[in-house]
């Protein structure tokens, strides 16, 4: 058997051959130039392609554990996880469509959001050893739950943990939230019997919807707002922008938090819906 | 959690922007549910689990069996009770109050104001763990 063909023959052993024919893997092979390939090489070009889009989703966290290391959790940003799933899939993208033509959301009337939590133990189910014992974290909407309750797609997971891992980990997070009118920030460090506040910023109603934006607004960007709805659309692009100059010059949030400067522009570039029914 | 409704692609706060039918939108959501067995929901709320003196995490009046406490008061009945028309669901609020019973009772202890024994018979009596990063301790994810 030449050398060719024995390579061959050994991707073949990869695939599961049910219901395909022999000849039509070989032209799938070959098409897709996997019959030059070693085994090794091959199943490296795959475990890369997966990489390749796992990494569009992937944020990782560096954690202190109790014992004093650090730990790098890799999760999926679950926002970037159903930008992603949206966008790569027509037919969740249909479904979506579908039930935002029936109940479209808005930050005032937001969907439903539905939280599982389960175990799960990979591997030998004889076997008793409870340290592989895993939390997975899913997340749906009840919107979509009610159009097509059955279809496992609408149900996203961006977390699996191992739950002595959970046990032994010491939370720091970071809160940017818009809460009773105002936009705020903190990174807090949690340990089990404390919680440390690096940093807080905090922006009330009276600043946002008072005197200083309007000056902010006339001084930063030359604007000279003529209606509330105007006023309240710059002075939101404003404040975002000092968060992003307070996240990079501050130095205080946690390195694993790279993905927010990115978020943060986008939502400064976005539009304001909280004021879209304000007085005008 | 807190990443998912309040990061930097919170739903709760900043929304996701996808692309719909051509047009962008962004989608926020709001936490209502929480589906999970009973190992996931005693990790989630701090509950003490199902063999503790409160073994079921839904009604307040359910003690442990053998336990000898539901026939001191009216209205409380052991878990093998057949009758299920006699279980009194907790009210949000009143789990609520009970954990922040336990987070006053637990800053007592740390100030030297409680004997830690009276915070463990708190602990037992409502059925529930302090956990001062836990669920329960995070105004923004409480929800009815």
């Amino acid at each position: 058997m030449s050398s060719k063909r024995r390579r061959l023959g050994n991707h073949l052993d990869l695939i599961h051959r049910g219901g395909v024919t022999v000849q039509g893997l070989a032209t799938l092979l070959v098409a897709t130039g996997a019959e030059t390939m070693t085994v090794d090489g091959l199943r490296n070009k795959m475990r890369d392609a997966t990489k390749a889009e796992l990494n569009k989703v992937l944020a990782c966290s560096r954690l202190p554990l109790k014992d004093g290391t650090d730990w790098v959790w890799h999760f999926m940003d679950p926002g970037k996880l159903l930008q992603t799933l949206l966008a790569e899939s027509p037919s969740l993208r249909q479904l979506v469509s579908t039930i935002w033509s029936r109940s479209p959301c808005t930050l005032d009337s937001p969907w439903s959001l539905v939280v599982g939590f389960d175990e799960f133990i990979p591997g030998n189910k004889l076997s008793t050893d409870q340290s592989r014992k895993t939390m997975v974290l899913s997340f749906s909407f009840m919107e979509m739950e009610r159009c097509c309750s059955s279809v496992g797609a609408t149900w996203f997971t961006p977390v699996v943990v191992r739950s002595n891992t959970i046990a032994q980990v010491l939370v720091q997070s970071l809160h940017l939230s818009i809460d009773n009118g105002a936009y705020w920030m903190s990174v807090e460090t949690t340990s089990l019997n404390e919680r440390h506040t690096l940093g807080r910023l905090h922006f009330s109603p009276r600043f946002v919807c008072g005197f200083w934006p309007t000056i902010l607004c006339q001084l930063a960007c030359g604007l000279s707002p003529r209606s509330w709805n105007e006023l309240a659309e710059a002075t939101h692009r404003v404040i975002w922008g000092v968060m992003i100059v307070v996240y990079v010059g501050g130095g205080r949030v946690a390195a694993h938090d790279e993905g927010l400067l990115g978020a943060l522009a986008v939502r400064a570039a976005w539009p304001c819906h909280r004021w879209s029914a304000g007085p005008d | 959690m807190e990443h998912l409704l309040f990061g930097p692609l919170g739903l709760a706060t900043a929304g996701v922007p996808v692309r719909i039918d051509g047009v962008d939108r962004l989608i926020f959501g709001r936490l209502t549910n929480l589906l999970s067995d009973g190992d996931g929901h005693r990790q989630a709320w701090d509950w003490k689990g199902a063999s503790s003196l409160k073994p079921c995490f839904k009604h307040f009046n359910v003690l442990r069996k053998g336990s000898s406490l539901a026939e001191r008061k009216p209205g409380f009945v052991e878990i093998d009770c057949c009758d299920s028309a006699l279980f009194r669901s907790w009210a949000a609020a009143a789990v609520f109050k009970a954990a922040d019973a336990v987070a006053a009772a637990r800053a007592r202890v740390d100030a030297g104001d409680m004997p830690r024994r009276a915070l463990a018979e708190l602990e037992m009596a409502v059925g529930l763990n302090h956990n001062s990063h836990g669920m329960l301790m995070s105004p923004r994810l409480r929800f009815d």
